[in-house]
């Protein structure tokens, strides 16, 4: 599948958004089900530089596999969260 | 499956494979370009059955450019996501109960660059009424075997290629009561119910709760599953044979009326040529009563983990290269 969707920047807020729960948003990529769920409970105890720390990894997982089909599919649902807030 | 002749002829050819099989057969294998590890329970084109006689050979696919192999041990192996080339993925077999095993079920979210790259893979085992006096044992092809180290083969991949990961789990969480924990642990003494502080050994006693059934944590939408082992009521003690994980919400499974149906049900139409890796829980094979019933290109050890960037139990972990 070609990359149409590209990846936030590090810095974008939905990664600390998803991290937090602010935004959730039903990913299908197995490997971002598992980092956002056992980096929560991380989170849930550590300040901001965890936070900080594990926005950074989150982008970095989407951004190395992002010509996966699932991640081009996640991709487009944070895109959508971004545009239009759904 | 394969004769050990057959098997000793494939490694000949200087294929990258990996082998699963009975410890006798396993290690008879001349070195080469291998890994494996023991197994006696088997999903096979003709259905799933205990076998002892024969080896199941895996070859890498085509699309990997190189395969170079790694032995791991519990101070080293939080190194394992780090290891993996950029672009390719790795295949992981540890020895069941092992030191390095009980490290990785633990604490591999914690390790470094965790499931920022594809790794897959399963746990050995060996033959379930020898649990106690037999160790599962993994191979390194290049001429050792271990019971405490973890075997991995880390692979690079054509460009433009990528492996995906799947994980296909029949339970879902119930509409019982939330069991959360102190800690992350193989052991569980306390818990919470529904917020209340309770031994999980009574809670299990007093709800009559049907201990086939694993508790299941949902990480958004794919259900991780806890087996029950064994429940010790003099200690007070029950021993669960994946970790449950200090703050996560657990649930009892809703029962599945008709085990194998449901699991047949949950495998998706996939295209052979993309099948790269897979293994089935021996959960599965035993409380699926598996032995005999086929499950179409899902063919593999059955095992006493499965890997999926961590580790599953009572799954089928699959991997597509796209």
């Amino acid at each position: 599948m070609a990359e149409q969707y590209p990846v936030p920047s590090p810095t974008n807020p939905i990664w600390m958004d998803l991290l937090q729960g602010k935004k959730n948003v039903p990913l299908d990529f197995l490997a971002a089900r598992m980092a956002v769920t056992l980096d929560r409970r991380k989170v849930a105890q550590g300040g901001q530089e965890v936070l900080r720390e594990c926005a950074r990894d989150l982008w970095r997982l989407f951004n190395d596999n992002a010509r996966l089909g699932v991640v081009q599919r996640d991709l487009q649902k944070l895109h959508e969260f971004l545009d239009h807030g759904r | 499956m394969h004769t050990l002749e057959e098997t000793i002829q494939l490694i000949e050819s200087g294929t990258p494979l990996m082998i699963s099989g009975a410890q006798h057969l396993m290690d008879r294998l001349p070195p080469g370009h291998w890994i494996g590890g023991t197994s006696y329970y088997f999903m096979t084109e003709q259905g799933g059955r205990r076998e002892e006689e024969l080896l199941h050979v895996q070859r890498l696919p085509l699309a990997v450019e190189q395969g170079s192999v790694r032995v791991y041990d519990q101070t080293t192996i939080a190194n394992v996501y780090r290891d993996i080339p950029p672009g390719g993925f790795a295949i992981i077999i540890l020895p069941a109960f092992s030191d390095v095993h009980r490290d990785f079920a633990l604490r591999s979210h914690g390790y470094a660059e965790f499931a920022l790259r594809p790794l897959m893979g399963w746990v050995a085992g060996v033959p379930r009424e020898e649990m106690v006096t037999q160790h599962a044992v993994v191979y390194d092809g290049r001429g050792t075997d271990f019971q405490q180290g973890a075997v991995v083969m880390h692979c690079t991949l054509r460009q433009n290629t990528m492996v995906e990961l799947n994980v296909v789990n029949i339970f879902r969480q119930g509409h019982g009561d939330v069991l959360t924990f102190p800690e992350d642990s193989f052991e569980a003494t306390t818990c919470w119910v529904n917020g209340e502080p309770r031994r999980l050994v009574d809670y299990l006693l007093e709800q009559n709760i049907d201990q086939r059934l694993p508790l299941v944590a949902d990480y958004m939408g794919t259900s991780v599953t806890v087996d029950l082992g064994v429940v010790d009521e003099t200690a007070g003690r029950v021993t669960v044979l994946a970790p449950v994980m200090r703050d996560m919400v657990y649930r009892f499974a809703e029962p599945v009326p008709d085990y194998a149906r449901a699991l047949r049900a949950a495998l998706p139409h996939i295209d052979p040529d993309q099948l790269v890796f897979c293994v089935n829980c021996v959960d599965n094979f035993f409380y699926g009563g598996l032995e005999g019933e086929r499950l179409g290109l899902f063919v593999g050890p059955c095992t006493f983990g499965e890997v999926a960037y961590q580790l599953f139990n009572q799954t089928i972990v699959y991997a597509l290269l796209r």
